[in-house]
C-alpha cells in the first residue's frame, strides 16, 4: 500500500467532542493529583522513618532531582530568565533563550549539555556528584563552585566566580585549562567573526565585563525594581482551580486586574476566565497581550486563543478574522498553523467572502491533510462546484 | 487581508524584523513540554489541541468503537500530563503520546475481549474501517475495506495494532516499534505476520 489508509477515512474532527474530552482530561488529571493527598499522612510517616535509616544512601544513590521532587529534564528559559533549585542545594540560573539538557544523571555524576545561551551554576561543595557541562567545543568539569558558561554561535565563554573548574576539549590549547576564582576563558568558534581586542576601560571591555552580571535571574529586571510577586489569583488558581481564582478576583475587579497584570501572566489570567465559564472576561487579557506586548513570545498564542473564542462562544467571525490576521502578523507557531488556516476559512465564509474562503480552505487542506474541521473545509470547497 | 494569505512559515514582510524573531521563537513540542512542566495551563491546552484529534482518530481506528475511544483518549492525556516529567526527549512528544494511547488501547482490547468471552458485551463495533470511510471512497473500495475489517478482526491484537500503525496510520517501522515499545525486529515481525494474512485474503483483489 503506497499511502496510508487513513487518507481514505474520516477523522473525528468534531470540535465539540474534542472539547468535551478536554473537560474529561482535566477532571481526571485533577482527580489523580488529589489522590496522593489522601495517603499523604501515612506516606509522610513511612517516608520519614525510611529516610532516617537510609539518608546517606539515598543522598548519594539516585539521580539528582529538583528541590520540589520533580525530575531534572530538558529545560529552557524561553523569554524570561529562570532558576532551578536542586535537591542537593545546588542551583542553576538560565538567562532568557537558554536551553540546558541533562544527558546523564546518576548518583556519582551529572552531565548537562548547554545547547545555547548562558547559564550560571552554583554547585554545592562536597556533593557526591561530579558535574560536567558540555558547551560544544568545550567541556567544563567541576566538583563544587560557582561559575558561568555561555554558548553562542560566536563563542564559548567560561567564567569562575569562586572555586576551580577544568575546561577541556580538543579545541582547548593543551587539551585542558584550569580556571580559578575571578578567571575567565573564552574561545571564538571557527568561522565566526573574531571579537576585536578590547582595551581595558573601553566601552567594549566594559560591555564584556557586564556579561556575567550575576545573578542572571535578576538580569532583566531594573536594579531598583521590586522583586516580582506572584499574584494571589495565580496562587489560588494553582491550588484550587480556575473557579476559585475567578472568585478571588471578583467579577467587578476582573478588568482592573487584567489592566495591571504582568504580560507573562496574561494568558494564565485568560485561562482563569475561560475555565471558570466567564469567556467574555478572557478577551481583555488576551487582547492586551496582543496589542500592548506584540514582541512577547506568547502574543501569537494569545491572538489564536482570542480568535478561537471569537469564532466559538463569542460568535463574532468578523473580529475573529481580524484577530487571525494579527496572529499571522505576529507569527503563527507551527503547531497552530492548521487550526489558524481552518479558522480563517470558516471566518471568511461567515463574513460573506466565499471565494477567499475556498482559496484558504484549499491551501489548508493541501498543507495539512487533516486540519481541524476538515469536513467543513471540504464543504466550503464543494460549494465551488 | 494580505497577511491572511501569507502562509505561516512563509517569507516575512521586509518591514517586520520582529515577525522573524517571533517565528524563530514559536513554541516547539519541546517548549510546550517545558512550559507544561512549569505548570502553565495554556501549554497543556496547546499540547492537547495539537494532538488530540490525531490521537483520537488513531484510538478509534484501533478500537473500532467511538464511545470507548473517548474514554481512552481522556486516559491517554491524563496519563501524559501526570507523567510529563518522564518524557526523556520532549521533541519526541508525538510518538510518546501515541505510545501511551496504544498501551491504553491494548488494555481496553483485553477488557473488551474478556467481556465478550463472558457474554457481558454484545454491542457491535461502530468505527470499523468501512464505517468510517470517507464519502468519496468508491463502492468497490468500500467493499474491500469491509473485507479488510473481517480479516483484521481475526488477527491477534498485537499484530493488528502493528499493521494498523504501519498501513493505516502510515507510521515508519521505527516509529511503530517506538510506539509499541518493542524492538524493531518485533515490530517488523508483527507487521509482516499480519501482512501475510491480509495479502492472502485480499491478494486477488490487488
Amino acid at each position: 500500500m503506497r499511502r496510508p489508509l487513513a487518507d481514505e477515512l474520516r477523522a473525528p474532527d468534531d470540535e465539540l467532542r474534542l472539547r468535551e474530552n478536554w473537560d474529561g482530561v482535566r477532571e481526571r488529571v485533577a482527580a489523580r493529583r488529589r489522590r496522593p493527598r489522601r495517603v499523604a499522612g501515612a506516606a509522610a510517616v513511612l517516608g520519614l522513618v525510611a529516610l532516617v535509616g537510609l539518608w546517606p544512601r539515598v543522598r548519594s544513590g539516585g539521580p539528582l532531582m529538583q528541590a520540589g521532587g520533580a525530575p531534572l529534564s530538558a529545560t529552557e528559559a524561553i523569554a524570561t530568565p529562570r532558576a532551578l533549585e536542586l535537591a542537593d542545594g545546588s542551583r542553576i540560573e538560565l538567562a532568557a533563550g537558554t536551553r540546558l539538557v541533562p544527558t546523564r544523571n546518576a548518583g556519582s555524576r551529572i552531565d548537562l549539555t548547554l545547547e545555547s545561551g548562558r547559564a550560571r551554576f552554583e554547585v554545592e561543595p562536597g556533593g557526591p556528584r561530579a558535574w560536567t557541562i558540555d558547551a560544544g567545543s568545550a567541556r567544563v568539569r567541576v566538583v563544587g563552585t560557582a561559575f558561568l558558561v555561555e554558548r553562542s554561535a560566536r563563542r564559548v565563554r567560561v567564567e569562575v566566580e569562586h572555586g576551580r573548574v577544568a575546561v577541556e576539549g580538543t579545541a582547548v590549547p593543551g587539551g585542558s585549562v584550569l580556571l580559578g576564582a575571578g578567571e575567565a576563558w573564552e574561545m571564538a568558534h571557527p568561522g565566526s567573526e573574531p571579537a576585536p581586542p578590547s582595551a581595558p576601560g573601553s566601552a567594549e571591555a566594559e560591555a564584556e565585563a557586564r556579561v556575567p552580571a550575576l545573578p542572571l535571574v535578576a538580569a532583566e529586571r531594573e536594579p531598583d525594581a521590586p522583586p516580582a510577586r506572584v499574584a494571589r489569583w495565580r496562587q489560588v488558581a494553582d491550588a484550587e482551580g480556575a473557579e476559585a481564582a475567578y472568585a478571588s478576583i471578583g467579577e467587578g475587579a476582573f478588568s482592573a486586574t487584567a489592566r495591571r497584570t504582568e504580560p507573562d501572566q496574561l494568558l494564565a489570567l485568560a485561562d482563569v476566565a475561560r475555565r471558570s465559564g466567564h469567556v467574555h472576561h478572557a478577551v481583555e487579557p488576551l487582547d492586551r497581550l496582543v496589542r500592548e506586548f506584540p514582541q512577547h513570545p506568547e502574543a501569537p498564542l494569545a491572538a489564536i486563543t482570542l480568535a478561537r473564542l471569537q469564532m466559538g462562544p463569542l460568535a463574532d467571525p468578523g473580529a475573529a478574522l481580524r484577530t487571525y490576521a494579527r496572529a499571522r502578523d505576529l507569527g503563527v507557531p507551527r503547531v497552530f498553523d492548521a487550526e489558524v488556516c481552518s479558522g480563517v476559512a470558516r471566518a471568511l465564509v461567515a463574513t460573506g467572502a466565499p471565494d477567499e474562503a475556498r482559496g484558504e480552505a484549499r491551501e489548508c487542506l493541501r498543507r495539512h491533510g487533516s486540519p481541524p474541521r476538515r469536513a467543513e473545509l471540504e464543504r466550503i470547497l464543494d460549494a465551488d462546484e | 487581508m494580505a497577511a491572511l494569505r501569507e502562509p505561516a512559515g512563509g517569507p516575512a514582510p521586509e518591514s517586520s524584523g520582529r515577525l522573524v524573531v517571533a517565528r524563530d521563537r514559536a513554541p516547539s513540542d519541546a517548549i510546550l513540554v517545558a512550559r507544561a512542566l512549569e505548570g502553565d495551563a495554556w501549554a497543556e491546552d496547546a499540547i492537547y489541541r495539537c494532538y488530540a484529534g490525531k490521537v483520537l482518530a488513531m484510538i478509534e481506528r484501533l478500537l473500532r468503537r467511538s464511545s470507548d475511544a473517548d474514554d481512552v483518549l481522556q486516559d491517554t492525556f491524563a496519563d501524559a500530563f501526570t507523567s510529563l516529567g518522564k518524557l526523556r526527549e520532549p521533541s519526541a512528544l508525538r510518538s510518546w503520546l501515541f505510545g501511551i494511547a496504544v498501551r491504553r488501547v491494548r488494555r481496553r482490547q483485553r477488557t473488551l475481549a474478556l467481556r465478550r468471552a463472558l457474554g457481558l458485551d454484545r454491542s457491535l463495533d461502530d468505527a470499523t474501517l468501512a464505517m468510517i470511510a470517507s464519502p468519496s471512497v468508491s463502492p468497490e473500495r468500500m467493499a474491500e475495506l469491509a473485507r479488510l475489517d473481517v480479516i483484521l478482526e481475526r488477527l491477534h491484537p498485537d499484530q493488528r495494532n502493528a499493521w494498523m500503525l504501519r498501513h493505516v496510520e502510515g507510521e515508519r517501522l521505527e516509529d511503530v516499534a517506538r510506539i509499541l515499545d518493542c524492538s524493531l525486529a518485533t515490530a517488523k515481525r508483527r507487521v509482516s505476520a499480519a501482512e501475510v494474512l491480509v495479502r492472502a485474503a485480499l491478494g486477488e483483489a490487488r
